[in-house]
């Protein structure tokens, strides 16, 4: 958890996309770790700039395997249990483990299992809902992130940030404005 | 993934005639087209029994829905990357052109099934469903519905309706094969004339194939069953189709990358959305098949069920096994994974695992059709012609098609993806 | 994505009248160019943070509010005096609600199709589209529900036999059965289809809250957003999540009406017994939907001014949606009849001969007239599909049609069955249209309510698709300033 002491960090602000991109390369680099950028639409340029791989990192992705073999291995499981041993009925004369009729709700529930982990586990992954954060202290932060500015964020909890240092890094990339960032 | 940093546009190779390699390939296939064949011949020759004729005559079959799913399903595919207008569709348009030029070569291969017709076919061959059924040769449901379907099931209509066939989609195949050449040198009208040319026409000529394949399946394959009826079979022959002929050009396409002019054009990313379109056909496939499998076990009626007791019971069942994991379970855990759709040596081994299980799957549709063999799989020397003579076919085909791949350019021009596919690749696109 | 589809040098304004096409590749454009990241954000944004309601979707709201009430006042007497009211008796047991059941499912399959399909196929003009085609989704997924709830006549007394729980009768469902597997196929589509809307609201909700300006709105829209910041590593993750939903929706679009296909396929009824039948409604349910997103486009577009984002590419592209699915419904149409001959069944045979010139023959007629006959005839010709009044009129006619396909389906299969003894009719009564007519109050009300509380057009895709979006290279950026 970062420090409570102090700034969060300093925030500058883009107009495009580029100039964003260029900025978090350019702080990754020169060996910033520490930082996010905010859009207001999902650009994997960012993302990759600041060193960051979804395809790679795959999180959300295993939690969904997981997901979906543990729901259909759950209802095939209760299927064959109701039918055979719980509640055993002649349908038909069907075999009681009737395995091509019970591959229909397994089917369902793996879909539904995996959908749900996927959802959840990208909001925990994400560590959301988190009502407060304290990018939201910029005054200029929610009129633009939401909408069409660009931010790069470089934390205080970096070791290699210097509020008059950074702040120079920064402002070498001609942005809009710099801000400090409160707690 | 080769390209992450190189952002500048590539520029189109001089020279865009096929590979000096697809020769060898030609001359490999006919190889193997050869040492079938002998194979094929020596068994022939060397177990004669009353079925010897008879077991070479069902490979043949088999071939022949092989070659045909090859070329058509070439053809069917061609006019889908039309309509649909994605960018790995430019990439394989050359090879499906090829694929569909080997009509001619599919019809000669149709004329043997349709000259012995009566010896494949049970409604061919009863003249009199009356009495066969009093002489004990058929039982009361099978002279039923031979006398009943009659005027279908019958010698004139499976000439004149497969040579029908065989003209619609030569025209087809005529055309788009035509326009193409055409489009590559066409400086007058805009590259989009081209593309809405031939989108009414595959659009309507998807219609026209649904069709008549349907008609064909049942001709060709259903019928061999007399008695047997689904109304989702010429769907689920389509799909099959379809998931035939995607894993071979996929095959083509990927052997033709290792050199230039392909090789230079040939992105990830649109490999990657190739290996989806495959996992797209192995679960449309097996939906269809469970879905008929579910809704006839389900129903138990003893019209339709029979049908696959003759080909799930007495020893069919290993058959039906292998015949799942090939086409659904390896295929599907496979392409699951990214890397896998995005690597050119693993997309090409699943390509390869997805062929088999066309093969096997045929096998397992037309086998279990005749008396000697239906509920009871066993192994005899004839029952190796299912695997020599539609081996051999398919080396001829193959043979066939790289002569027809080496008369074109293999990348086709003025099209509006084509300054999009020499862009360079986002790393994660 | 379609970025390619809006070229950035194109001058801002020009009320030309070609202006919609692009001139690089000739075809309608997907958006209208000129516009900007705040613009986009601002015309969506303001039509829910406005504080002044619109007459028009007062006077709709109270409408429909209407229609509830006699929906309420159908369900009550239902519940008051059982199903007996209803038309369904012996042999037609099955009547309106479970037509309006496969109707109405059907009908939201489109807004899932457009969200998770086209997404997979990377066909960026689904955007302006998927929000409200999903909000189309659940609101026909709870008037769906509403029929096999109610037509249990007291379903507080159902739920042990439609869910698997311990109870103290130590009574379990009976899995071989269809409808049992309906349940588990509808409750899981509604629970996928809220889960994938809301995850897609909750960047825009995001928007929403810093743009609105009472302080009530501002506390509403941010917890629901959960916080959502436009964090880079976020939307990386938000991104996979959402391919990931997209990818289990697409079976589990597939799925559903399958299973709805095979509550009759699984039967030994001709009729209802045929293996193309999943393929075939599942094609249905989209043509349906597709009909329904156009019936409900087509107005929005032009009360809120929308033609920019939703333009004529995106009309255009429904309906070659629609003639795409409707010719694998008249193939499924013409493979029944075919193997209704080839069968060699006379039961078969007698269903279908029943069904086209029997007294109810009428019907299946109807349906053809309205499913294959009209719509796909015309909608070959590009002219007829840029006709917004004619593309507007075919969207009724093919939910009109839809409609009789599954009464066809339901009912003319069962009326006269293997014995002439018991053969009788199906006339529904006025509960039965009182119901139906009444879910057709519901949808529009909680469309209405929708449209006025949450963006309906996905702001954070939209801005995707823009020109400006994209990231340039320094290749780019170099020649650029050479010029």
């Amino acid at each position: 958890m970062p420090m409570r002491e102090g700034i969060y960090g300093l925030i500058a602000e883009f107009d495009t996309p580029t100039e964003l991109v260029q900025a978090a390369k350019a702080a990754y680099a020169s060996g910033y770790r520490r930082m996010d950028c905010y859009t207001p639409y999902p650009l994997e340029e960012a993302a990759e700039a600041i060193g960051f791989d979804e395809p790679t990192e795959k999180g959300v992705a295993r939690i969904c395997l997981l997901g979906g073999l543990i729901g259909g291995c759950a209802m095939f499981s209760l299927e064959s249990w109701v039918s055979i041993w719980a509640y055993p009925l002649n349908i038909a004369g069907r075999p009681l483990f009737s395995w091509p009729a019970f591959i229909v709700p397994a089917y369902e529930w793996t879909i539904l299992f995996a959908g749900l982990s996927a959802a959840y586990g990208m909001l925990a992954l994400n560590r959301l809902p988190a009502p407060y954060h304290p990018v939201f202290n910029a005054p200029n932060f929610r009129d633009g992130a939401t909408t069409d500015k660009f931010f790069l964020c470089l934390e205080a909890a970096d070791p290699k940030f210097s509020v008059s240092e950074s702040r120079a890094f920064l402002e070498s990339f001609r942005p809009v404005s710099v801000v400090e960032v409160d707690h | 993934m080769s390209n992450e940093h190189g952002h500048h546009a590539k520029h189109l190779p001089a020279d865009l005639s096929a590979p000096a390699s697809v020769a060898r390939w030609r001359n490999r296939a006919l190889l193997v087209a050869l040492v079938f064949a002998l194979l094929a011949a020596a068994d022939f020759y060397l177990h004669p029994s009353d079925l010897s004729l008879d077991y070479v005559l069902r490979g043949w079959l088999m071939g022949l829905i092989v070659c045909f799913s090859f070329a058509v399903g070439g053809m069917a595919l061609l006019m889908v990357q039309h309509v649909s207008g994605g960018k790995w569709g430019l990439l394989i348009r050359r090879p499906l052109e090829a694929m569909s030029r080997t009509l001619p070569l599919v019809f000669l291969m149709f004329l043997p099934v349709a000259i012995c017709v009566k010896r494949l076919y049970l409604w061919a061959r009863i003249s009199n469903p009356e009495e066969a059924l009093h002489a004990g040769i058929i039982n009361a449901i099978q002279a039923h519905a031979i006398a009943y379907k009659r005027p279908f099931l019958n010698i004139e209509g499976f000439w004149i309706r497969g040579i029908a066939y065989f003209a619609i989609w030569g025209t087809f195949i005529f055309i788009l094969n035509r326009w193409s050449r055409q489009r590559d040198t066409d400086t007058q009208h805009g590259n989009w004339y081209w593309q809405k040319r031939f989108e009414n026409l595959s659009g309507a000529g998807l219609l026209i194939y649904s069709i008549t394949l349907t008609g064909a399946s049942i001709d060709w394959v259903m019928s061999l069953d007399p008695t047997w009826y689904s109304s989702v079979y010429g769907l689920l022959f389509l799909v099959a189709q379809g998931y035939a002929a995607l894993a071979m050009v996929i095959l083509i396409t990927l052997a033709l990358s290792q050199d230039e002019p392909l090789k230079s054009i040939f992105r990830t990313t649109e490999q990657h959305d190739l290996g989806k379109l495959c996992f797209a056909f192995v679960m449309l496939n097996i939906y269809i098949a469970f879905s008929q499998y579910l809704i006839i076990w389900s129903g138990n009626l003893p019209e339709e069920i029979r049908w696959y007791m003759d080909r799930i019971t007495g020893g069919w069942g290993y058959v039906i096994g292998l015949d799942f994991a090939f086409h659904w379970l390896l295929p599907f855990t496979l392409l699951l994974s990214r890397d896998i759709k995005r690597n050119k040596r693993r997309l090409a081994a699943v390509c390869c695992i997805m062929l088999f299980a066309r093969f096997l799957d045929t096998f397992w549709l037309i086998a279990p059709n005749f008396a000697d063999i239906h509920h009871n799989f066993h192994f005899s020397a004839e029952l190796l012609q299912y695997i020599f003579v539609p081996a051999a076919m398919t080396g001829l085909w193959v043979a066939y098609m790289t002569h027809q791949l080496r008369q074109r350019p293999v990348v086709a021009i003025n099209d509006p993806h084509l300054s999009e596919i020499l862009e360079p690749e986002h790393a994660h696109a | 994505m379609a970025t390619n589809d809006v070229s950035p040098q194109d001058p801002v304004t020009n009320p030309g009248k070609n202006w919609m096409i692009d001139p690089k590749t000739g075809e309608l454009r997907v958006l209208a160019p000129g516009q900007t990241f705040r613009s986009v954000t601002e015309k969506i944004a303001r039509i829910v943070l406005t504080s002044q309601t619109p007459l028009g979707w007062l006077f709709g709201f109270v409408m429909a509010g209407g229609l509830i009430a006699m929906l309420l006042t159908a369900v009550a007497w239902l519940f008051l005096k059982g199903t007996g009211i209803w038309a369904i008796t012996m042999p037609v047991a099955w009547g309106f609600a479970i037509v309006n059941f496969v109707w109405w499912i059907g009908i939201g399959h489109a807004g899932t199709l457009i969200s998770a399909i086209l997404l997979l196929f990377k066909q960026g003009w689904r955007n302006s589209i998927n929000r409200f085609a999903e909000a189309m989704t659940l609101f026909a997924v709870v008037c769906a529900g509403m029929f096999p709830i109610i037509h249990t006549g007291r379903p507080w007394l159902a739920i042990y036999w439609l869910f698997p729980y311990p109870n103290t009768m130590n009574v379990w469902p009976q899995f071989r059965s269809p409808l049992m597997w309906d349940v588990f196929a509808v409750s899981t589509y509604a629970t996928i289809s809220v889960v994938f809307w809301y995850i897609g609201l909750i960047p825009d909700l995001g928007t929403m809250r810093d743009q609105a300006k009472s302080k009530f709105a501002k506390y509403i829209y941010g917890q629901m957003s959960l916080g959502w910041r436009g964090s880079a590593r976020h939307w990386m993750r938000y991104e996979s999540a959402s391919l990931l939903l997209a990818g289990l929706a697409t079976p589990l679009v597939l799925s559903v009406h399958t299973v709805i296909s095979f509550d009759f396929a699984v039967a030994v009824l001709p009729g209802w017994h045929t293996t193309i039948f999943p393929p075939y409604f599942v094609a249905g349910a989209i043509y349906s939907g597709f009909a329904m997103v156009l019936t409900l486009a087509i107005p929005i577009r032009k009360f809120y001014g929308l033609e920019d984002i939703i333009t004529m590419r995106h009309l255009d592209n429904m309906a070659k949606v629609m003639l795409a699915t409707g010719s694998i419904v008249a193939y499924g149409y013409g493979m029944e009849v075919v193997m209704a001959w080839y069968s060699a069944s006379r039961w078969e045979y007698f269903m279908f001969w029943n069904r086209m010139f029997g007294p109810m023959g009428w019907a299946y007629w109807v349906l053809i007239a309205c499913n294959i006959v009209t719509p796909l005839t015309t909608l070959w010709s590009r002219k007829l599909r840029q006709n917004i009044a004619y593309l507007f009129a075919i969207s009724l006619i093919v939910n009109t049609g839809m409609w009789f396909e599954r009464f066809v389906i339901v009912v003319t299969s069962l009326y006269r069955d293997f014995l002439p003894s018991s053969w009788g009719t199906y006339r529904a009564t006025r509960w039965d249209y009182m119901t139906y007519v009444g879910t057709l109050g519901l949808f529009t009300f909680l469309f209405f309510l929708f449209i006025r509380l949450l963006p309906m057009i996905p702001m954070s895709e939209i801005r995707m698709m823009l020109p400006q979006a994209k990231v340039k290279h320094e290749a780019e950026l170099q020649t650029e300033a050479g010029d």
